[in-house]
Parts: structure tokens; C-alpha cells; sequence
């Protein structure tokens, strides 16, 4: 306890500190429009997260089905080891909350492209490790503490087409619910006539993962 | 005092520790590569809290400009060069607030900005602010306008080296801009011909939305698909996203398998609370043709085998007894409905629930019910059809398979 006063009260003494040498900073970098600080984002408290694990790649042995000529694979191939989205909010207050989103851009190889329509992803639940977790109650409110967050973690039928983005999960304003992780798995669509370059060709494209704060609640 | 003097220690640290991250020449060094199985960067993005109510929104008049700052943290355990940018907003399908992906050309309320593109390289736990002005030009109407800023790896992480196709990662994070030009506001939706589409191989119905309006609405409704015989095969509730003035999007209503090839009509009203009702549209009409559902897959659900059985016999009927076998070859389906549509002389009378909460796991699954009519068996032509429903997590149902009986309960 006594260490934690010990580091409040050096942040709070470095920060005045900070407001006098700004113009230094801005000297040192004018093209910036920046300043160092340690007010920072994350007071009290941080938020993290990733997609874990390898790269999304699909290989010959993703390939799950096929109909007419078209080709469905799935990634994971063994059904059992999914992509793990982890997330992390210990914010003891997090004011603003966040929302995640899952996008992707279409798979290229030279000239020829597959559209990003074909990349579909789908929550295939588990995983969650937060007491936090909509509708569930948190079992470790503290008194006097700030009320805990609401997580949603958006429900999925199916797999759902990134077109356009998807969203995975949403955290309220409140207390950070700390770690919990949805597995999710991708099933790529490659369509009839697709160039493979008798088997040579690689496409590729990007996976984006988005929190977004919107302007308004 | 001795507490004090560690204060002290720990400050001049700390002012020894904190610099800015000196902005990357294009042509700089390559991004640190992240091994995926280490530690990822992770970035911390905000407004400053104190500014503005935590959200950078504000109200000005044409001409005038405001001033908001930004927070920028390396909050990860591993060295790492991130990009800060400015992008357009848009609204994503079924609603909500997008953003370009980088790099994107500036328009709109983003050119309104002074933020410019930069690159740093930035260490574990450094953190730095950036202002940015934002500026109405003379002559904007009043509107609800909305834009965004951005700081995400400046490079992706986690490439993969093999597979014939291949995905590596991005992260960001993207804070939204609301600039309110005052005046008149009001919402209005349009909307455009709805279509059958096949994305992959993902049945799903679209439909063009456009805001024509000045500010956002947050549309909710209903919506109701019916085919040529005038039968209901989607309906249900729909709620959207934020739907931004100005802004075209799209509305998806996902489908468990493409609809038969067909003429069809599609009805859809949406309510915003405060903008009131938003679209009343009905028999708006629509086509799925062989083009469009090439491509698609049959639907991995149906109702395999039924029978339907007067008892305790034809001529004597007390309760007629239906056995089924739905069969689904896909995918477990969390939430079905099943329903016995009855009629008389043609004519529907009834519309029996079997099960409004239905698991279909992958597999047979079977079904016994009894049903005995609410008015009795009274004179006439007694007809009977099995309708499977599979209702979204958007409490929508589609119709997956219709079976109609052969058997004709004849009461005279």
C-alpha cells in the first residue's frame, strides 16, 4: 500500500514536471505536434489486445469442401485448435470502454485478387475466462469499487462474411473485466476459375483488428 | 522525508526515461518483426481525458476551429513503429461507426483536420500527446459531420511464410470525430432494392440504406420476406447500428440457405427514438434467380421423413399424431422453430408450435407431437404442413424446409 502511494505520488510530482519541460519536447520535434507525457491513456489502467497465435494461412490441407468447383477451407484444419482473440482490460475505471472489430482486405496475387467477401469468420464461444461476461454478474464486486463493465461478446449464427467489419466483442464503461479470450475460426472461400499458377501462386492479404471509440456513446 | 526523497529519485527517472519518439523517414528503418510466439505490440489510443469529456465532439459555427489532443502509448512489452493518421468515417453494414483502413485519401470533414500522417518508433510504456486543430470552412451547412483519427502497427505483424493464401495482422485503434455544424438536424432513410446475394458460400438478404438526413438515427423495426404465394419466409425484429447523416450503407439479414428461385417482396419499417419513424416501406419486390444462387450450397437442413396419423383411427378421429425426422448435414443450429400450419378447405386455421426452441445438432433428430385443434374437428377438408424455422441471434426466422403432409383428415 505504502508503495503504491510512494508511485502515485512520483507520477504526480513528474507530471508537473512535465508541463514545464514541454517546450523542450516540441523544440526537439517540431514535426510532431507532440509532447511527451505520462498522463497517460492508460492512468489507471491498461487494455491490451491480439490475435494470438501463428499466422492465418490456408493450406492444401485446410481444404474442408467443395461444391461445383469451388473450394471451402477452413483454418484451423483440425477442428480443434482455434484462433484465440485475447483481450485484457484492468483499468480500475475505463471511461470510455472499447469495441472490436475484425475487417479484411482482399487476397492478392499479382493482377488477380479474391475478394475479401470470400474470408468469413465465425465465434465459435468458449474461452471466456472474465466473471465479467454478459449476463453474468461479476462475483468479486469490491465494496466501494467502481462498478464492473459489461462484456458483450457478439453472438454469431454462422460464419459471417468480412465484406464489411465484423464486431467480436464490446466492453462498457466500468471497471475492466481483465483477461478473457473467443476462439474464432475462418473458412475461406475460393471460387471456381480461381488463377493458382498451376500451384505456384501465393495471395495475400491483411487481417485488421479494430477498437473503435465512436464519437458518440 | 525519506518517502519524499524517493519521490524526487523516481521523478528524475522518470524525466530521463520520457522523450518523444522521433517521427520515422519514410525511407527510416524497417519495422521491428514481431515473433508470433512472443509478445505483439499493443498501442493505447484516447483523448485526453481532460479535454472535451473524454470524446472528441464539439459544436462550431462555419469558420471556426477547435483544438483536441490526443494520447499516444506504446503499451506493450516490445519496441515497436506505429503510424498515426487521419481517415475518413463510414457507416459499416447493419450500422455503427467505420473508419477507412490506412492509407486512405482524405475527404470530407477529414480534410477539416491538421493531422498529419506521421510514423514513430516508440519504446515499451512511452506515451506522448498530440494536438491536432480541427477547422469548419466557410459555408458548411448545419449537419451532424463525422470523421476519425488513427494509430495502428505501422507495418503488419505475425506474416505468414507459407500457405497458398495467406493473411498477416494489423492492429489499431480509431477514435471518432464528431463535428456539429448547428441548424436543423433530421434524419431520413431511404432505401434501395433489396437482392438475394451469395458472399463465399453465405446466403444472406441485402438491402441499400441510405441517411439522407443531416444527423445520425439509430434505427430498430421489423422486417418480413414473403414469396410469390404471399407466404412469410423471413421475419422478425431488426436492430441496427448508428446510421450517420449523409451516409449509404447496407442492411444484411443473414440467411441459414439461399431462397428458392422465386419472386419475392420484402417489407420494412424502422423507428429511431428520438427522430421518430425513420421508413414504412411495403411489398418493396425483389428476384432470386438461377445467377444468384449459383454458388450457393443446398440447404444442409430438412425435414427428411414425416407422417401424420389420425387416431385413434380415419373415421374416428380424436388427435392426429405427427412424427418427424429433420435431417442437417451441416453446422449445429442453436435455435429452431417448428410449426404445424393447419387449414380447412384451403384455408388456414391454425399455426401450431411443435417446438419454438429447437437445437438441431448435426444429425437425425426426431420429433413426435399430438395435436388437437382449439375448435374441435369440425366439418370440412383437414390439410397440414411441417414449417423449420431457424431464428437468428437477431431473433429474425427464415424458413429452412416446408413439408406438406399427403395425408387429408376428412371430417364430414
Amino acid at each position: 500500500m505504502k508503495l503504491k502511494r510512494l508511485i502515485a505520488s512520483a507520477f504526480a510530482a513528474a507530471a508537473i514536471v512535465a508541463s514545464f519541460a514541454a517546450p523542450l519536447a516540441l523544440a526537439q520535434d517540431t514535426t510532431s505536434v507532440g509532447q511527451p507525457t505520462n498522463s497517460t491513456v492508460n492512468e489507471i489502467g491498461n487494455f491490451t489486445f491480439s490475435l494470438w497465435g501463428p499466422a492465418i494461412a490456408f493450406t492444401p490441407a485446410s481444404v474442408s469442401s467443395t461444391q461445383s468447383q469451388d473450394v471451402n477451407m477452413a483454418e484451423p484444419t483440425s477442428g480443434l485448435v482455434h484462433r484465440v482473440f485475447m483481450v485484457n482490460d484492468n483499468h480500475s475505471y475505463n471511461p470510455d470502454g472499447y469495441s472490436l472489430s475484425i475487417s479484411a482486405t482482399n487476397l492478392t496475387s499479382g493482377s488477380y485478387f479474391i475478394e475479401n467477401s470470400n474470408l468469413s469468420v465465425k465465434n465459435i464461444g468458449g474461452g471466456p475466462h472474465s466473471s465479467c461476461l454478459y449476463p453474468y454478474a461479476p462475483y468479486n464486486t469490491e465494496v466501494g469499487g467502481n462498478p464492473y463493465q459489461t462484456v458483450t461478446i457478439h453472438p454469431f449464427a454462422s460464419y459471417v462474411a468480412l465484406t464489411s467489419p465484423v464486431a467480436i466483442v464490446d466492453g462498457g464503461i466500468g471497471r475492466g473485466c481483465r483477461n478473457f479470450q473467443i476462439n474464432l475460426d475462418f473458412d475461406l472461400h475460393v471460387p471456381a476459375g480461381t488463377y493458382t499458377g498451376g500451384g505456384t501462386a501465393t495471395y495475400t492479404g491483411t487481417v485488421t483488428i479494430t477498437n473503435t471509440l465512436a464519437p458518440t456513446p | 522525508l525519506n518517502l519524499k526523497k524517493l519521490s524526487v529519485l523516481m521523478v528524475v527517472a522518470l524525466l530521463g526515461m520520457m522523450s518523444v519518439p522521433s517521427a520515422i523517414a519514410q525511407d527510416g528503418p524497417a519495422t521491428p518483426v514481431a515473433n508470433p510466439d512472443g509478445p505483439l505490440p499493443s498501442m493505447a489510443f484516447g483523448p485526453k481525458p481532460t479535454e472535451h469529456n473524454g470524446r472528441f465532439s464539439v459544436e462550431l459555427q462555419p469558420g471556426e476551429s477547435a483544438t483536441f489532443t490526443a494520447l499516444l502509448e506504446n503499451n506493450g512489452e516490445i519496441a515497436f513503429d506505429f503510424v498515426t493518421y487521419a481517415a475518413d468515417a463510414y457507416t459499416v453494414r447493419n450500422g455503427g461507426f467505420g473508419v477507412l483502413e490506412y492509407p486512405s485519401e482524405p475527404t470530407g470533414p477529414t480534410t477539416w483536420l491538421d493531422y498529419p500522417t506521421e510514423t514513430y518508433a516508440m519504446e515499451p510504456g512511452e506515451a506522448f500527446e498530440r494536438s491536432f486543430t480541427v477547422t469548419v470552412p466557410d459555408g458548411a451547412l448545419p449537419g451532424e459531420y463525422v470523421t476519425a483519427i488513427g494509430m495502428q502497427t505501422a507495418e503488419p505483424v505475425n506474416a505468414a511464410d507459407e500457405g497458398m493464401f495467406r493473411f498477416d495482422q494489423v492492429f489499431r485503434t480509431v477514435l471518432g470525430i464528431r463535428i456539429l455544424v448547428p441548424g436543423e438536424l433530421k434524419a431520413a432513410l431511404e432505401v434501395g432494392e433489396p437482392e438475394m446475394i451469395i458472399e463465399g458460400s453465405i446466403p444472406g438478404i441485402l438491402i441499400p440504406v441510405t441517411n439522407t438526413g443531416n444527423v445520425r438515427a439509430t434505427p430498430s423495426g421489423d422486417v418480413t420476406v414473403r414469396d410469390a404465394t404471399d407466404d412469410v419466409v423471413i421475419s422478425g425484429p431488426l436492430t441496427l447500428g448508428t446510421i450517420y447523416g449523409g451516409h449509404a450503407t447496407e442492411i444484411l439479414i443473414g440467411l441459414p440457405a439461399a431462397l428458392p428461385i422465386g419472386d419475392y417482396t420484402l417489407d420494412l419499417s424502422l423507428y429511431d427514438a428520438t427522430e421518430g419513424e425513420l421508413l414504412n416501406v411495403v411489398e418493396l419486390p425483389f428476384e432470386v434467380d438461377e445467377s444468384t444462387v449459383e454458388g450457393a450450397g443446398s440447404s444442409p437442413v430438412s425435414v427428411s421423413a414425416a407422417t401424420l396419423t389420425p387416431l385413434p383411427e380415419p373415421s374416428n378421429v380424436q388427435l392426429a399424431l405427427i412424427d418427424a425426422t429433420i435431417t442437417n448435414s451441416g453446422d449445429p443450429i442453436a435455435n429452431a422453430q417448428l410449426s404445424l400450419i393447419v387449414s380447412v378447405d384451403g384455408v388456414e386455421v391454425e399455426r401450431f408450435a411443435i417446438n419454438q426452441s429447437l437445437a438441431l445438432p448435426s444429425g437425425e433428430t426426431t420429433i413426435s407431437e399430438r395435436y388437437l385443434p382449439l375448435t374441435g374437428w369440425t366439418s370440412g377438408e383437414w390439410t397440414f404442413e411441417l414449417l423449420l424455422e431457424s431464428v437468428g441471434a437477431d431473433g429474425v426466422a427464415t424458413v429452412i424446409d416446408r413439408h406438406v403432409f399427403d395425408e387429408v383428415i376428412t371430417i364430414p
